[in-house]
């Protein structure tokens, strides 16, 4: 199970928000040692290296995290030691809010210019009126009858997530740095 | 690595930080809070600096030095897309409208909206 990341730092919640606990583990150990090589993340967290290594490519692939090559001497061959990107996370978060928005006005629009009918097992897709007479009104799946279904509350929902977003584009999400004033220092 | 318990504290640590504003707090009341030992607490308020998360400033208080640990950083609020399906599912990249896999019909981003709502709606 996830841990609660409320007070964590930017980059723990988002490799959260991507993969998980052993997303987490990573990147608590790449912020507790900068420049870390896979082989010492993997002693750090106790995961495996081939998986280490899987998350540290996708959150390279993401642009979360940096790579430098560098000669390993006493072995005489090349190792990647990783790095946090710090500025890119919330430039991440605001790609995915996005594409997240575009997606659900798409899905607003389909929602809002078809009529639906349903076998009513929740495993089951729904199917527009077009797709239920094609399968005479008789669930592909299941087998049940499809009968007319009210989807006014996803289009609720759907309004109620995009306004949400839309606000939070408005402003971008950035990690608020606070301003030590001098005095106070 | 730090181990989860100590993981929980650190965020606990960086709470109490946060909810005493610009001015932070000093770590000798902190640690009294928190019924934690001055060297426990150092190590945690450390890792917090060493994560840039917060620094320390030394501070003379009744005649004794001790550290003002005051917060540099507000993390992101990530509560709107949290468990988002499109974040772990392996056919994101081929998703497009009108597509085979698509938004329109994608069932797990649908429910995923729903419960969002029922939860905010109460």
């Amino acid at each position: 199970m996830l841990p609660k990341l409320e007070y964590e730092d930017s980059f723990v919640k988002v490799a959260g928000l991507v993969g998980g606990e052993e997303y987490v583990k990573v990147a608590r150990a790449l912020l507790n040692n900068i420049d870390s090589t896979d082989e010492e993340i993997a002693s750090a967290t106790g995961l495996k290296i081939n998986k280490v290594r899987r998350i540290l490519y996708d959150l390279y692939d993401k642009s979360l995290i940096s790579a430098v090559r560098v000669r390993d001497p006493k072995r005489d061959w090349y190792v990647y030691r990783w790095r946090v990107q710090p500025d890119q996370v919330e430039v991440f978060l605001n790609s995915i809010k996005q594409k997240l928005l575009n997606r659900l006005k798409t899905k607003l629009e389909y929602e809002t210019s078809h009529q639906f009918y349903h076998c009513g097992s929740p495993t089951c897709p729904k199917r527009t009126f077009e797709e239920a007479v094609d399968y005479m009104f008789i669930c592909p799946e299941c087998g049940n009858p499809l009968r007319p279904f009210d989807n006014r509350e996803v289009i609720e929902a759907l309004n109620w997530k995009i306004k949400q977003l839309e606000e939070e584009l408005k402003t971008p999400t950035k990690a608020k740095k606070i301003e030590i004033r001098p005095e106070e220092t | 690595m730090p181990s989860e318990n100590e993981e929980d504290l650190i965020s606990r640590v960086y709470k109490l930080i946060l909810g005493k504003g610009e001015r932070g707090i000093l770590q000798s009341e902190l640690w009294k809070k928190l019924n934690l030992t001055s060297r426990d607490g150092s190590r945690i308020a450390t890792k917090l600096e060493r994560r840039r998360l917060i620094m320390r400033e030394k501070v003379l208080q009744n005649g004794r030095w001790t550290y003002r640990l005051i917060p540099l950083v507000v993390p992101v609020d990530t509560s709107s897309v949290e468990g988002l399906p499109c974040l772990k599912c392996s056919y994101e990249s081929r998703c497009e409208p009108g597509g085979s896999i698509s938004p329109e019909k994608c069932q797990p981003l649908e429910r995923w909206v729903l419960e969002n709502y029922r939860k905010a709606e109460g």
